[in-house]
């Protein structure tokens, strides 16, 4: 073995070494106080020392929300009975009322808050916590936005598209940030009828501007036709798009780059 | 001496007041006594009520402390409804000053006179209808306990502040370093993290609360990283039945990476546009709240957003490379888009209950700023050096909207309840276009854009009757969209052969929809819910678009008047299964089917036509038909078989087919002078599968230590109709994931917090020397780990190490990095 090599072992075990004492003393230290420390950890919606109370408490001081909670989505598994309360019901997210109700309510440790931690929303959407961490996301893990910015729990929001007694308009929770793309245009992309999701993963996905696929399949899942020379020649819209699909995306330079609509260009040119 | 003062308040007989007396002075009461003694007495509340103060129980002959013996009466039976958050008749029992003011009935609490004491008359039930806590809403107090409660009022009503989660004032600050190494591509990981390598400072966190008086109450809060403009502040000022004040400011920099496409057979095979791609998204805010009793809650509220920087764009250039000796282009040379967005709102909500009706009136106005620039690059040929940005688009719109919603709901009986509600929205827009190439010159005339919308909506609940609960719901919408503007386009600026045309667009839509919506919930089987859910659409829009110009040739022109009528058709049904409370078993199914027909009343191309069939250069005109139908099929198993563990298992199937009809056309092809028919029809233009499995497990073995693992495994593929064709490629692959933390309590001033994350996507495309294969192939890593100390009881301190690496075969490593970063924050605190 060279020096070099010699070194580079060396420094390897060292490391190695150093990791295995911090584990040693980690470990050491944990097992010490095992007798003496009376400190606990939860995970939300867990609350320390809560038992449920169930719905009907809760309604007695947040009426507007529970009244009109029978009509959300959540509702779908909502039984009124004590024995589901932390199954389905209002402390299903919010953690076991007890504490919270002895303390006479208040937004403080004694009740979770899933508009600000998106933790327990994750113990049911196991997918989307996954795709929170891929590669391309919003960025709610990071803080920056959370859940209910674009759903509403409780299905009374106007502006947000789920079921509930209230109005839902497409693609307006998009438009609250974006309003670039989703503004109008002379000329529209009638994709965005369908919603912004038609093209885009709304949590996380692994391509940039978190489109579902990253090349042309994105478009052709709509656009293809019928073709006249199959596998050799590619008419799309009348025109000869054989020698395009090649080398670009539909969306490169010089081709329909205005995705969302053009105040100029019928093709989306630009 | 205690009753006459109670009397003298609250007496509205004079009889009375001299019954009382004589009986004082009877001589029945010496030294410290207990009213309850005292032989037959009566009050009357500022209600009316009479009391029979003799029936009261007798005080408790101890001490009182109010943390030992009060607290506890009062969380397990009063504060659920007389709390600091919307008390009930605005009687709060969170502090002596609010529990002796009393609320809507006037004072509750007459300090050292429990028999005289309205409080104490409530909670021994000797005032008709108003009986505390009310049936139903908990056990009566047992005698001791209303005793103990006259005692402690008979010692003064003495409080404490211990443990009531509520403190006087509060203030924290986390000053904080941080710092980041990054090998390898920066951009990458900035926009990935949302992290800037180097070293940073400032403050995690800072909150400053202070309650100066009951009801009232001041909150500021927090964050500021200096290297990053990362910066956050909250203000909140409320006072309890008058109102409040919130504002704030919030910035923070989102990144992008600036490296474009990758194609491997290039000797060059990726480039970057060499910019420090982020955007400033900030926002300010003040909202004025107006809470008095018994008026309707309103708030007056401004909002400024902005939006600065610099972002990707996907709009890749053409870069010409050779492959085995022949020239090709590929469209990987990167783009980007300057962005500079404003927009200030100002909001008026009003809500209030009115004859059992919850009203509620939000309106918006919104002033809208859009200056954009999407600068794309020359071509380049590999070995060249970098193009200049050689293409330009400018985009400006100045755009007001008003937004108007009136919603109102009431809950008849406690099985109906309906509501309704109205959405107006007007849209001005003028917008500004102006495209520079080397080859076209657009500039526009100011375009202008109108939209109107009324949205009309109501709905009902009925139930739960015998576990059956019903939904129904109905949606009308009436919009209306107009744009028109003219624009002059030069061909080949500056050339010989330059020429211009003026054009003048315009569309017209109108649209007009229905939408139903339908649920039913059955909850009566024992250990089961069932649901089942309907919604239908029919949409109907009238489509007119035109490009008109005057020009010596005209084969851009076209009309096209079209009317589409779309179905929606979504049926969801579902169970949840719970036969003991460790188990639950979740499944349900979703069908959708959109179905949309285009009638293409007019669709031509003016006076162009050299094959009759030709016509029509607006798209879609020949597009017929388009259906869309997912089916959805999801199943969760969570498990508890421990209190300290609990499991979750899902699987979700989702699969959508696109089904497109088109009419015969005739193209021209390019490797010929010839038009070819396009024979039309129905085809499987699209179809997506995708496989996602789940699962959790967190886990509690000991009280010190919480540990959650996420697993997640998704499949999916993607194929359309023309894969056939060599430059297009199916879309199929998989991406794992693992998202692990645990919390570990090591001892009683130290906790070590671990989280991992791991992803890996493999969606490699074969076929790279046909076409532009952009699949990606990765693996990322990330770890954060960190102890944390406190010292006293005011200061925690923090250590953290983190480790982020990202692997991207797919791009030939060129969007690698390693990063290692360390943050060390002290939060200092004082109560």
């Amino acid at each position: 073995m060279n020096d070099g090599g010699l070194m580079k072992g060396m420094k390897r075990y060292a490391i190695g070494g150093l990791a295995g004492l911090c584990a040693m003393a980690l470990i050491g230290l944990f097992l010490g106080a095992c007798s003496t420390v009376q400190r606990t950890v939860t995970m939300p919606p867990e609350i320390e020392g809560a038992t449920f109370v169930g719905n009907k408490v809760c309604m007695d001081c947040h009426t507007n929300i529970a009244r009109a909670f029978p009509a959300s989505p959540h509702a779908r598994f909502h039984k009124d009975d004590l024995k589901w309360a932390g199954i389905s019901g209002c402390e299903s997210c919010h953690g076991a009322g007890s504490r919270h109700v002895a303390a006479g309510g208040g937004r403080n440790s004694l009740i979770v808050n899933p508009g600000k931690d998106p933790t327990t929303c994750f113990n049911c959407h196991l997918e989307v916590h996954a795709e929170f961490r891929l590669p391309q996301h919003h960025p709610v893990v990071e803080g920056r936005m959370n859940c209910v910015q674009c759903h509403d729990p409780h299905g009374r929001d106007i502006m947000k598209p789920a079921r509930g007694l209230a109005m839902a308009r497409l693609n307006e929770s998009c438009a609250t940030c974006h309003r670039d793309q989703a503004r109008s245009f002379v000329f529209e992309h009638e994709a965005l009828r369908e919603g912004c999701t038609v093209c885009h993963t709304p949590h996380g996905g692994i391509n940039r501007k978190m489109l579902i696929q990253p090349d042309n399949n994105l478009c052709l899942r709509c656009h293809s036709e019928i073709q006249q020379r199959p596998g050799d020649g590619l008419i799309l819209g009348k025109m000869d798009h054989s020698s395009n699909a090649r080398g670009r995306t539909c969306w490169a330079a010089g081709c329909h780059s205005a995705v969302h609509g053009s105040n100029i260009n019928a093709r989306l040119h630009y | 001496m205690k009753i006459f003062s109670f009397i003298s308040v609250r007496g509205k007989g004079r009889s009375r007041f001299a019954w009382i007396r004589s009986r004082t002075c009877s001589g029945l009461v010496a030294g410290y006594v207990t009213v309850a003694r005292l032989a037959p007495v009566t009050s009357i509340h500022s209600f009316g009520a009479e009391v029979d103060v003799t029936k009261l129980p007798a005080p408790e002959k101890t001490t009182v402390d109010f943390d030992r013996d009060v607290r506890p009466i009062f969380e397990a039976s009063c504060l659920k409804c007389h709390g600091p958050e919307r008390p009930k008749s605005r009687f709060s029992l969170v502090t002596r000053e609010s529990t002796i003011k009393g609320g809507e009935h006037g004072e509750a609490v007459k300090v050292n006179d429990s028999s005289a004491s309205p409080l104490i008359h409530y909670v021994a039930r000797v005032v008709a209808d108003m009986e505390m806590p009310p049936d139903g809403k908990g056990e009566p107090l047992t005698a001791q306990q209303v005793g103990i409660l006259r005692s402690w009022i008979d010692q003064g009503a003495k409080w404490s502040e211990k443990d009531s989660g509520r403190v006087a004032s509060l203030f924290s600050i986390t000053p904080m370093m941080r710092w980041i190494n990054v090998s390898g591509n920066r951009g990458v990981f900035r926009e990935h993290t949302g992290m800037r390598e180097g070293w940073d400072g400032g403050a995690q966190d800072f909150v400053f609360e202070e309650r100066p008086r009951p009801g009232e109450k001041f909150r500021a809060e927090g964050s500021l990283l200096g290297n990053a403009q990362d910066y956050r502040l909250k203000l909140d000022y409320q006072r309890a039945d008058v109102g409040f004040v919130r504002g704030g400011f919030e910035q923070y920099h989102r990144y992008y990476d600036d490296t474009g496409g990758y194609y491997a057979p290039f000797a060059t095979n990726s480039f970057g546009s060499g910019r420090d791609l982020s955007v400033e998204l900030g926002k300010v805010w003040i909202d004025f709240g107006l809470t008095l009793p018994h008026w309707p809650r309103m708030v007056l509220g401004y909002e400024y957003q902005y939006k600065e920087g610099t972002k990707s764009s996907l709009a890749w250039s053409e870069v010409e490379g050779d492959i085995a000796g022949a020239p090709e282009g590929r469209k990987i040379f990167p783009a980007y888009k300057n962005l500079d967005e404003k927009l200030h709102i100002l909001k008026f909500d009003i809500s209030h209950e009115i004859g059992g009706w919850s009203i509620e009136d939000n309106l918006r106005t919104e002033f809208y700023d859009l200056r954009s620039s999407r600068v794309e690059s020359d071509d380049l040929k590999v070995g060249n050096p970098p193009p200049k940005p050689g293409t330009r688009a400018d985009e400006s719109t100045d755009q007001i909207e008003v937004v108007n919603t009136l919603r109102g709901e009431k809950l008849i009986r406690e099985w109906f309840m309906v509501s309704g509600g109205y959405l107006y929205s007007k849209l001005n827009s003028e917008a500004a276009f102006t495209l520079s190439s080397p080859f076209l010159e657009d500039e526009s005339m100011p375009i202008t854009l109108t939209r109107e919308s009324h949205v009309f909506n109501g709905s009902t609940r009925l139930g739960p009757w015998k576990g059956l609960t019903f939904v129904v719901g109905l949606q009308n919408e009436w919009t209306r969209e107009l744009g028109f503007g003219s624009s002059l386009q030069t061909f080949n600026p500056g050339k010989k052969n330059q020429s211009t045309d003026l054009h003048d667009y315009s569309s017209n839509r109108s649209k007009a929809l229905w939408d139903e919506d339908v649920g039913l919930r059955y909850t009566t089987i024992p250990y089961t819910v069932l649901f089942a859910e309907g919604r239908m659409r029919q949409e109907w829009i009238d489509h007119h678009e035109s490009d008109d110009f005057k020009s010596d040739f005209n084969f851009n022109e076209f009309e096209r008047f079209t009317d589409a009528k779309s179905d929606l058709y979504e049926y969801r049904t579902g169970f949840t299964l719970s036969p003991w409370r460790p188990v639950m078993l979740e499944g349900n199914f979703k069908h959708r089917l959109k179905e949309i027909r285009y009638t293409h009343l007019v669709d031509s191309t003016v006076p162009f036509d050299f094959v009759n069939d030709f016509v029509g250069n607006g798209y879609p005109g020949h597009i017929l038909a388009r259906d869309i139908e997912l089916d959805q099929f999801e199943l969760k198993l969570a498990l508890r078989p421990a209190s300290w563990l609990k499991t979750t298992f899902k699987y979700q199937l989702v699969a959508t087919d696109y089904e497109t009809t088109t009419a015969y056309s005739m193209a021209l092809p390019l490797d010929s002078n010839d038009p070819i028919t396009q024979p039309g029809g129905s085809l499987l233009a699209g179809n997506y599968d995708a496989h996602i499995y789940s699962a959790s497990a967190t886990m509690t073995p000991w009280r010190r230590l919480v540990w959650s693992t996420t697993f997640s495994y998704s499949d999916s593929r993607t194929v359309t109709g023309v894969n056939g064709h060599a430059g297009t490629v199916p879309y199929k692959g998989d991406i794992y994931s693992v998202l692990s933390m645990a919390n570990v309590v090591i001892d009683e001033k130290t906790d070590w917090h671990v989280n991992y994350t791991y992803s890996r996507g493999n969606y490699d495309q074969d076929g790279a020397s046909a076409a532009l294969p952009l699949g990606i192939s990765y693996e990322r890593h990330g770890v954060m780990t960190g102890l944390a100390r406190r010292f006293g009881k005011r200061i925690t301190t923090h250590l953290q190490y983190g480790y982020f690496r990202y692997d991207e075969p797919s791009s030939g490593g060129v969007r690698d990095y390693t990063a290692h970063a360390i943050l060390g924050m002290v939060n200092v605190k004082f109560e």
